[in-house]
């Protein structure tokens, strides 16, 4: 409920409350460069926002939100919020269409929405980790089916599918290209420590809201959508580390 | 007369854009628009659906009644013709309102209250949602109107992107006509609300230009063929003020 002054109850366990201006999905980065994953927090200053990179390379355990994979296009352009064209992968690997290519400055990549786990998580665990560098994709894709091979046998008490735990098991060094163009990146190996419920506050929400393409006015919405479901589901043990 | 314009909110925005010279009127002369039997069928409206989501056990004719009355108290004094006819929409709008979103559940908040003064704004941004679904992650604005929409209209999406604050809200507009209810998602929130901000700073730059209401007034002009004016009290206004 608002409170007489306006102020919100911190009912995701992160505010909502619109006193920042961006107060969007936060994201975890994984900088394929480096091999280093880092927790991006933004801050206001007297100069407007800023991203301070947190390494939380050492410690990274998250639940990842693979039930709902998006794939597409994205641009990182400096000084512009990202622009995304994507789709759910479900639907991609179920023969729709993939998104069409918005510009060509736009790469294949990837999101998921993740939940940190509290040693890493600071005060807003729930991020978004999108990526287009081929490092991450591959990893990614590894993880995605390993995850399919196994989210089986790792249903609930009740039969309910569970989402995984994933934690950073190392970095490999990449080289690409030759001469001047050579390059080195860092792939890195997910493993999955355990299964969990889905936590209460990794909802869900599709990449359109915040997918204009650079330069397009944005589209409002046309789409009918049914009663949203409900994520509230039991919790044991390893789902304390996300509680 | 002195200008007392100290916060925005996204209907004000949205009445900028669409017809200055009433926004004129309304902000900077302290006119109050006659409201329409449309608008109060809207407000009724709402308050039906509202008594129906706190109260998932209320029947039907409960809700339609609280619409009803709602309905009565604001048209005692309205002469608009169209009073009797749209008090018959109460019912099938009410209940296809419920129909829609009593799947949802109780709200966790109805009528929320949003205040949000951006940097780059000298006045905040404030008001107020319809219907939030905290466990469910879902706000949903309720807009009644004649003919359904094919898709969420601008200054509808401007508003609903203002309430969002958060790429994890599935944010929708539901929009009730006498025979049809559909709700759609709202797509590219961040831009909506950029957009809104951005109308909020032209009002900024318009105010800073000067202190004295004629002013304003020199600088818009009433399109009498928009609904805005169309009702006799909003003719009159026009005419006072801008010899149109």
């Amino acid at each position: 409920m608002s409170t007489g002054n306006g102020q919100q109850k911190n009912i995701f366990g992160f505010s909502t409350a619109p006193s920042t201006g961006a107060d969007f999905t936060p994201i975890v980065k994984y900088d394929a460069r480096a091999g280093r994953v880092f927790r991006v927090d933004r801050t206001q200053g007297v100069d407007g926002f800023t991203g301070e990179q947190v390494d939380i390379t050492a410690m990274f355990r998250a639940v990842f939100d693979l039930e709902n994979v998006e794939v597409g296009w994205m641009l990182f352009a400096a000084g512009q919020a990202p622009s995304m064209a994507l789709a759910p992968l479900s639907d991609v690997t179920a023969g729709k269409a993939f998104p069409p290519e918005p510009s060509t400055l736009h790469k294949q990549g990837v999101r998921v929405l993740i939940k940190l786990a509290k040693a890493c998580g600071g005060d807003k665990p729930v991020r978004e980790i999108a990526s287009v560098a081929k490092a991450f994709l591959g990893a990614m894709e590894q993880l995605y089916l390993t995850y399919l091979d196994e989210r089986e046998k790792n249903k609930d008490p009740n039969g309910n599918y569970q989402l995984p735990v994933v934690s950073l098991l190392k970095t490999e060094p990449v080289t690409s290209g030759s001469g001047a163009q050579k390059s080195t990146n860092y792939r890195p190996t997910w493993k999955i420590d355990g299964w969990v419920p889905r936590p209460d506050d990794l909802i869900y929400m599709p990449a359109a809201a915040s997918s204009a393409v650079a330069g397009a006015a944005p589209t409002t919405g046309s789409t009918p959508v049914p009663p949203p479901p409900d994520y509230s589901a039991p919790k044991h043990n390893l789902a304390d580390d996300f509680g | 007369m002195t200008i007392e314009y100290d916060h925005h909110s996204p209907s004000s925005c949205n009445l900028f854009a669409a017809a200055p010279a009433m926004w004129v009127a309304e902000k900077i002369l302290g006119e109050k628009r006659p409201a329409s039997a449309s608008m109060h069928r809207g407000t009724a409206t709402e308050a039906g659906v509202a008594h129906g989501l706190k109260d998932l056990k209320a029947d039907l004719p409960a809700c339609i009644k609280v619409a009803q009355s709602r309905y009565d108290a604001l048209m005692a004094l309205s002469p608009d013709a169209r009073r009797t006819a749209y008090r018959g929409d109460l019912a099938p709008m009410v209940a296809s309102g419920l129909k829609a979103l009593r799947p949802y559940g109780e709200p966790s908040e109805l009528q929320g209250r949003m205040e949000w003064k951006p940097d780059e704004l000298k006045f905040p941004i404030m008001g107020f949602f319809d219907f939030k679904w905290a466990h469910k992650g879902a706000l949903v604005e309720l807009k009644c109107t004649e003919k359904m929409p094919s898709k969420i209209k601008v200054p509808h999406a401007r508003q609903a992107a203002f309430y969002a604050t958060s790429d994890n809200i599935d944010t929708r507009l539901t929009y009730v006509t006498p025979k049809k209810c559909e709700t759609y998602q709202l797509e590219n929130i961040r831009e909506h609300r950029q957009a809104l901000v951005n109308i909020a700073k032209t009002i900024e730059r318009l105010l800073s230009e000067s202190d004295d209401p004629q002013y304003f007034i020199d600088h818009t002009i009433p399109d009498l063929d928009s609904f805005y004016w169309s009702g006799p009290a909003a003719r009159q206004m026009a005419y006072k003020y801008w010899g149109v």
